[in-house]
């Protein structure tokens, strides 16, 4: 919406739109990190203040939400949702743990892999979800300390995000505002974070190698567990992993016949409900898909659609072009400058900040950056590196990302306890690392 | 109706301090599948049952669990559950016990509100005074018998 003038004369009581979409703006921020307020509440709620108050009107606060992620993120939450019931993710952790032998240093190594992989193809918070029980059940039968586990699932599920279009939140909002596809995403972000995953199971096993023993009748109770045992349906498993293996392809090919990844993951999901309900009744098939559909995590779309309507609300208002202005005369416009700023900028905010809002601010600023600094192709670093930033930078805190606070809830479930300045020590130094690998490649890639 | 009208009394043998161990053999003996636990100076501490028992007897991390639990693949030998149990036969029944999702309900009570809270899966509702002493305690049996009496 650049360039759409701006209707003062709607705005409530005669107020400036920029000053009051702005106040809205930092309200929404500060209310989510006090974390007093619901997100999702906090987010709806400037969301109609931005209308309300007259900044934008309902229509165009309707076509600020981006509903190719909305589908996106749906679709593979129904997929996954279906997917987990299967029981494949505790037979791929059980059988990898066994192919180490059991040996706890093997454990954390492969189950690092594991998560990152996982959270590549599917959400962070599903990865977790599935793998971290397992890991810390592991760790139990070893007796040996589920820490370094829990730590270095945390870190591996933020790195392996990275790496694909659907791995994190925020990678689906660039991808679907810069029009990046899903092979772009692989292929520039892919091999950073081959390489970043490397040098931080390196650092794993630096750290915590020394201290995970276990005895061989410890490691005798994992090579007895019977990963066969853990599918429960296997025709369901293979109709769902097709499905699977066919939308990702779809994200792969659809966009060259301009299908978009929102619509394949959409297709996807209602084709493999229909499928795993063949044979059901009407009321098999209703309890199929209400079962499927209570896994969607409403709360979350909702607050995705909130945050696109406080968004549109500033950037409708100008707020974003006077910032995005701003920041190309701060580097010059020089797109060296401007990339890597954007990238320690993001890594930094996203340690103490949500990162999905903070990306779906910087979206339309970095939009706005386009004409300026000589058109999409120049703009292209600045995409990845608001990736690599936001994704990564979701390893300096505790609250750094949502698959952080899920890893602490399971945690605690179980009994153990990560405190904030424990995982700073952990997770700070690997943050700063692991940015800084993604700055040396991205001016090695792109600006050598 | 009342409550105090309608309790039964309790003659608890499970203190807080207690090692599980004694309400797991006291729970065997006298085939009960739940029993109050006081303090010395008989102040309502919580409930243990033999579910709860069960549910501190499985792997820690299991509780790290969301949904449906799919375990099958553990394969556990009886020396592993033995471990376990001897383990938590050493803790004390006051950091064992389930008060987070337990109702009590006072001698004033209606009885119709313990009847709605056996209805809804509490099994046993135990009544206390207004400085929590256990003085008895409602199940579906203790209503059945009461009715049988005709008082």
């Amino acid at each position: 919406m650049q360039g759409q003038s701006v209707v003062h004369s709607a705005v409530i009581f005669g107020l400036n739109p920029l000053w009051l979409s702005t106040g809205i703006l930092i309200f929404t921020y500060a209310v989510l990190l006090s974390e007093k307020v619901n997100r999702t509440v906090i987010a709806l709620l400037g969301a109609c203040l931005v209308i309300v108050s007259g900044v934008i009107n309902q229509d165009m606060a309707i076509s600020g939400i981006d509903f190719n992620t909305i589908g996106l993120l749906t679709g593979m939450m129904i997929i996954v949702s279906i997917l987990r019931t299967t029981g494949i993710f505790e037979y791929i952790a059980v059988w990898s743990a066994k192919k180490v032998k059991a040996d706890p240093r093997g454990v954390l190594i492969i189950f690092s892999l594991v998560t990152a992989i996982f959270s590549a193809f599917l959400d962070n918070l599903t990865s977790v979800l599935l793998v971290v029980p397992i890991a810390l059940m592991i760790a139990e039968k070893l007796a040996v300390s589920p820490y370094p586990f829990l730590v270095s699932q945390i870190i591996a599920s933020n790195i392996g995000g990275t790496a694909t279009l659907i791995g994190d939140p925020p990678n689906i909002l660039i991808g679907s505002a810069a029009r990046l596809t899903f092979m772009d995403f692989l292929i520039n972000m892919g091999p950073a974070v081959a390489i970043i995953l490397v040098v931080v199971i390196l650092v794993f096993h630096l750290i915590w190698g020394r201290s995970l023993v276990a005895t061989d009748e410890r490691r005798a109770r994992i090579m007895r567990f019977r990963e066969s045992e853990s599918i429960q349906d296997p025709h369901r498993l293979k109709v769902s992993l097709t499905m699977l293996i066919l939308v990702i392809l779809g994200f792969i090919f659809g966009e060259h016949y301009g299908v978009r990844p929102g619509t394949v993951a959409m297709l996807g999901a209602v084709l493999l409900l229909w499928l795993v309900s063949l044979g059901k009744g009407e009321a098999g098939q209703t309890a199929q898909l209400t079962e499927a559909l209570e896994e969607v995590e409403w709360g979350a779309l909702l607050f995705f659609m909130g945050l696109f309507v406080v968004v549109k609300g500033v950037e409708h208002a100008g707020l974003l072009n006077i910032l995005g202005g701003e920041l190309v005369s701060a580097t010059g416009g020089d797109p060296t400058k401007t990339a890597l700023t954007m990238l320690w900028l993001s890594a930094v905010l996203s340690a103490v900040v949500d990162n999905i809002p903070f990306v779906a601010t910087m979206i339309p600023l970095v939009q706005s950056m386009q004409a300026s600094m000589g058109g999409a192709e120049v703009l292209e670093p600045v995409w990845w590196s608001l990736a690599f930033g936001a994704c990564l930078g979701g390893n300096g805190s505790l609250i750094g990302a949502a698959a952080n606070v899920m890893v602490v809830g399971l945690g605690e479930r179980a009994g153990h306890t990560i405190s904030f300045m424990r995982f700073a020590l952990i997770g700070v130094p690997i943050m700063l690392l692991t940015v800084f690998i993604a700055h040396i490649y991205v001016y090695m890639r792109y600006f050598m | 109706m009342d409550c105090g009208t309608v309790m039964a009394p309790v003659k608890t043998q499970l203190y807080a301090e207690d090692p599980a161990g004694q309400a797991i053999d006291f729970m065997c003996d006298k085939h009960m599948g739940l029993v109050p636990v006081v303090d010395h100076k008989n102040t309502f501490v919580g409930m243990i049952s033999g579910d709860r028992l069960m549910h501190l007897m499985l792997p820690g991390s299991l509780m790290a669990m969301q949904g449906k639990k799919r375990v099958s693949y553990l394969n556990e030998s009886r020396e592993e559950f033995q471990e376990r149990l001897d383990a938590l036969r050493a803790r004390p029944l006051g950091e064992l016990v389930d008060r987070i999702n337990l109702n009590v309900v006072k001698k004033n009570t209606p009885l119709s509100d313990a009847l709605m809270l056996i209805s809804e899966k509490q099994f046993v509702v135990p009544v206390v005074d207004d400085d929590d002493k256990l003085l008895g305690a409602i199940s579906f049996f203790t209503i059945l018998h009461w009715i049988k009496k005709g008082y």
